[in-house]
């Protein structure tokens, strides 16, 4: 945004008010560093929106939107400013008017690879490249749903929660986007050939524990 | 005559006359009677001047039809004659009149053919007629052949005198059946009938079915496979004979070959495999059964698809015996290196019966390695066993042993090795073993360890054998170092020990090996409590030694090594029994202990010593034992149950001998078999010797995989994950994955699962990344 005199208003190109979204910002910044906000701000924001910080997955969705790719569970400054010029919003009002348009059932498939990518992204810790398996098995049914069969969901947590294989109390990135992808391109378990596919040993696992199942 | 100055043209005959019908018929009559002269053998009387000319001038009238049409009808009733008299032959001598008619036939028709060869010339080409022996022989096929009473009976009585030979009766005269088959062949060329086939072969090839077909079952039924074997053979050369005796048409003997075969062999082969006690399976158990085996190889090998079941049963024979030497090894009645041997027996005794009966066969050579690489690779249990095979022949079993000896005896250790899917575990073992050997001096030759050295070299190169000749390098350079260490001390003035005086002013004596850590087996276990006494000496040894190599570091293997300490039992000053104990490193620090006390609790001992427990407690067990009780356990039972079980004294000991060597007790999960870290080296008092005891990831149970082993493997893999991608940029799974295997097979056999692990390691690690289209391409990142 431009800089302005005492008084009157910035407005940037998109026609929205940069003084407003800086104004927004600035409630939400941590204490210790005001160019960034973090989980303490956005549930702040939840709050003021009237959603579940930690339940409601539109959340994530609007942090992706607006771009919080910096570092995990937090959105900068300039993110910040950036985003919500892009998406047009200026105020807390047209946050909450944005809403239902924060439903996943309007991605695409590539759009949602790349929000699902964020989800473990974001929830990162600190310098962690992993996310916890419990970490995951909560994250898991709030991100797919609706987009994967319950089953394939419910079955998926189960195995992460009974294996006592030490390598899966952490899931990496590749696991996390490549169970989505398994998701998409392996429909029936039948079809799934071991030997020449190139996924996850993890994967692999999961689906030897389908077939078990299937086997009672 | 005329003048000669004009041309000489040529006039026609003057006295040509032109023929009339009733003059052609005229000629004709007394051709056709001379023909019949010939039919009953009165040629002499004729002229074939005369007759040639007939024929010849008739055709020349332009009367060839006339007389074509009355040769062959005058053909066609004497064969009619001949047929009338042979249709009522009887059985018993229609074969040797049906040959005489033929022969006869064939006399006849070839005089016939020489009087009117002018009309074979001209004008049975000019109207596409059957030139006149042909048509001679047609007839008789129509006229004589194709007799209802004739055909059938001629048929039926060839048929018979084969099956009668079959029988094992003698056919009178196989001249007859000769004659009467090749006049089938030639009556089928002259009018490319296919009279031979429709009214022999096709039956003859039935026939021979049925008979084969009963006859291998019958014979089956009711005798050994090695007796059928030579049955067998005996009825396919009999065939073959018999089709060249009665000279069969060539294109009989392949299928006459092909049904005998079928019916003898293909159709019995997987049963004369599978026979009870006598099929080829069961004589595998036999080792003196060889011959017998190649007698069967050579039936079969004739229908090359049965000598399928031959290999299977040697497969599975090989998977048996092998099973029983690992079911012998695991329940610990055979040591590892009676499995060794027993592997190397079964080698040569199934290799003896691939070269002999299987007649060297390729195929069932590598059938053979196969199954030999199956069971031994089962686990990695094959790897450590061979390994202590190799210990005890350098240990003991090569004593005495020539060059040629040495040579021959660890080539066959190569052979087994060959076989191993899991080298780099042998490689582990093996080198555990040497460094023992050497530390403790236990090699029986140096020539026979080089000797081993360089066949592995031969086999894997030199990356496999750098390390090894790194350790032989080491033992050398530390014997001139304890020279020129001994020549030193001569010079030092004698000094007190420095550190606790543990009331001995004279320094201890000590041999130090010293060893490049990159080369041997390390271990990190960090150094003990040592007494006072043999502190200084080290001090001493290492103010020395870095003297002379400064830069470097010592670090004290107390794991290994062995001791010689002055012991004295007994009580009363004249009872007193004095022992030299021959005790490991960590047995001498536990021993000095009780100069202070006479009692101490396990707890105290670990504290004052800092032994590892596991070892700590191995090596305090073997100073209880019956047989060496130099201290008294105070709890009851073998095993020591807690840390404050006491451990006294026993003034009490006695032992025949001055000097008492106290063995280590082993310890039952390590697959090391004899003690590790056995010291007992006379005379030698060392520290700084190093060897792998159990329970340090160098060793592991049964057939697993050594931990350091593992680790090294992942490295490999990771190493060539990245190498490979480095060159190729971008590359499928599936390739990738062989790609890795085939470089790395030298030493081990990755899983696709093993190298999948690594690779998701490394795409973690921002080594690699998927391709965004295509999840099952890896691209380097750079």
């Amino acid at each position: 945004g431009s800089g302005s005199g005492s008084g009157s208003r910035s407005v940037g190109p998109n026609g929205v008010d940069e003084d407003a979204i800086v104004l927004m910002f600035d409630n939400i910044a941590d204490e210790d560093d005001p160019y960034v906000a973090g989980m303490e701000g956005i549930s702040m924001l939840c709050d003021d929106l009237g959603i579940d910080a930690l339940e409601d997955i539109r959340v994530l969705v609007l942090l992706w939107k607006l771009g919080a790719n910096e570092k995990p569970a937090q959105i900068s400054k300039e993110e910040w400013k950036k985003g919500c010029i892009e998406l047009r919003v200026d105020s807390m009002a047209k946050f909450k008017a944005l809403l239902p348009a924060l439903d996943t059932g309007f991605l695409d498939r590539t759009e949602f690879k790349d929000f699902f990518k964020f989800c473990f992204q974001f929830n990162r810790q600190g310098t962690h490249r992993t996310l916890d398996k419990d970490l995951v098995t909560a994250l898991i049914p709030m991100t797919l749903k609706d987009r994967v069969p319950s089953k394939r969901l419910s079955t998926f947590c189960d195995f992460l929660t009974e294996s006592k294989d030490e390598s899966y109390s952490r899931i990496t990135l590749d696991q996390w986007t490549s169970f989505l992808d398994f998701c998409y391109e392996v429909e029936d378990i039948a079809d799934y050939d071991e030997d020449t596919s190139a996924w996850p040993v993890l994967i692999d696992e999961y689906v030897e524990y389908l077939e078990e199942l299937e086997k009672k | 005559m005329a003048d000669s100055k004009k041309r000489f043209t040529i006039k026609p005959f003057r006295t040509f006359v032109q023929m009339d019908k009733t003059g052609a018929e005229q000629i004709w009559a007394s051709l056709g009677d001379a023909i019949d002269e010939i039919h009953h053998r009165n040629a002499s009387s004729l002229s074939f001047e005369e007759l040639y000319r007939n024929a010849y001038n008739l055709v020349l009238h332009k009367h060839g039809d006339l007389l074509y049409a009355g040769v062959s009808d005058r053909l066609a009733s004497h064969l009619l004659e001949i047929v009338q008299r042979l249709a009522d032959v009887p059985d018993s001598s229609l074969l040797e009149e049906m040959a005489h008619a033929w022969s006869e036939h064939r006399i006849t028709m070839v005089m016939v053919r020489d009087i009117l060869m002018y009309m074979d010339r001209t004008y049975v080409p000019q109207n596409r007629r059957r030139p006149v022996y042909e048509l001679g022989l047609h007839l008789f096929r129509t006229t004589v052949w194709e007799h209802p009473r004739v055909q059938p009976r001629v048929t039926q009585l060839l048929l018979d005198a084969i099956a009668e030979e079959r029988a094992g009766l003698l056919t009178d005269d196989r001249t007859l059946l000769k004659q009467n088959l090749g006049m089938l062949l030639e009556l089928g060329a002259a009018d490319a009938s296919n009279v031979y086939e429709r009214d022999f072969e096709t039956l003859f090839l039935g026939t021979t079915q049925e008979f084969y077909h009963r006859e291998s079952l019958d014979f089956l039924a009711k005798n050994t496979a090695i007796d059928y074997v030579a049955k067998a053979q005996g009825r396919l050369e009999e065939e073959k004979a018999r089709a060249a005796a009665l000279c069969l048409a060539q294109t009989t003997e392949g299928p006459l070959q092909n049904i005998v075969e079928t019916e003898l062999i293909e159709r019995h082969a997987e049963n004369l495999v599978k026979m009870e006690n006598s099929g080829f399976a069961a004589l595998l158990k036999d080792e003196t059964k060889v011959d017998q085996l190649r007698d069967m190889y050579d039936l079969l090998v004739r229908v090359p698809s049965s000598v399928d079941y031959l290999r299977d049963a040697l497969s599975e024979r090989v998977k048996i015996d092998g099973a029983a030497l690992i079911a012998d090894q695991e329940r610990g009645q055979a040591d590892p290196p009676a499995f060794v041997r027993g592997v190397l027996k079964m080698r040569d005794r199934y290799g003896n019966v691939v070269s002999t009966a299987f007649r060297g066969e390729k195929r069932a050579a590598k059938r053979l390695r196969e199954s030999f690489e199956d069971f031994l690779n089962a686990d990695a249990r094959a790897a450590s066993c061979l390994a202590i095979y190799v210990d005890e022949l350098l240990r003991t079993g090569l004593k005495g042993a020539t060059e040629a000896e040495v040579t021959a005896e660890l080539h066959k250790v190569i052979l087994v090795f060959r076989y191993l899917a899991d080298k780099d575990v042998f490689e582990s073992y093996y080198k555990q073993h040497l460094a023992k050997r050497l530390l403790g001096n236990k090699s029986v030759s140096d020539e026979a360890e080089r000797a081993m050295v360089s066949q592995l070299k031969a086999e894997c190169g030199y990356q496999f054998t750098s390390k090894l000749e790194g350790m032989f390098n080491d033992m050398r350079i530390s014997r001139d170092t304890r020279d020129a260490y001994k020549r030193h001390k001569k010079t030092q003035q004698p000094r007190q020990a420095d550190g606790n005086n543990n009331g001995s002013s004279k320094p201890v004596d000590i041999e130090v090996d010293v060893l490049t850590t990159g080369y041997w087996p390390t271990e990190n276990v960090p150094p003990c409590t040592l007494p006072g006494p043999v502190n200084g000496a080290i001090q001493l040894f290492s103010d020395f030694y870095l003297q002379k190599h400064t830069g470097r570091k010592l670090s004290w293997q107390t794991s290994t090594g062995s001791a010689e300490l002055k012991a004295t039992f007994g009580t009363a000053p004249n009872k007193y029994r004095k022992h030299d104990l021959c005790v490991s490193t960590y047995q001498m620090c536990i021993l000095m202990l009780f100069n202070e006390k006479s009692s101490l609790t396990l707890g105290e001992i670990r504290t004052a010593t800092s032994i590892p427990d596991q070892e700590l407690r191995r090596h305090l067990i073997s100073l209880c034992t019956p047989k060496h009780r130099i201290l008294r356990k105070g709890s009851k039972g073998k095993a020591i149950t807690s840390d404050s079980d006491t451990f006294t004294f026993n003034a009490d000991f006695t032992s025949k001998m001055r000097r008492v060597r106290v063995p280590l007790v082993s310890m039952k999960e390590t697959s090391i078999s004899g003690a590790a870290g056995a010291s007992g080296a006379s005379g030698a008092v060392g520290v700084g010797g190093v060897a792998a005891s159990g329970g340090d990831g160098y060793t592991a149970a049964g057939g697993a995989v050594p931990e350091n082993v593992e680790e090294d493997r992942r490295h490999l893999v990771e190493a060539a994950i990245v190498r490979i991608m480095k060159a190729r940029k971008r590359l499928h799974h599936n390739d990738l994955i062989a790609e890795v295997t085939k470089q790395l097979s030298v030493r081990f056999v990755p899983s696709p699962q093993f190298i999948k692990k690594r690779v998701e390691g490394l795409i973690e690690r921002e080594y690699l990344e998927r391709d965004e289209t295509d999840r099952r391409v890896y691209m380097y990142v750079a």
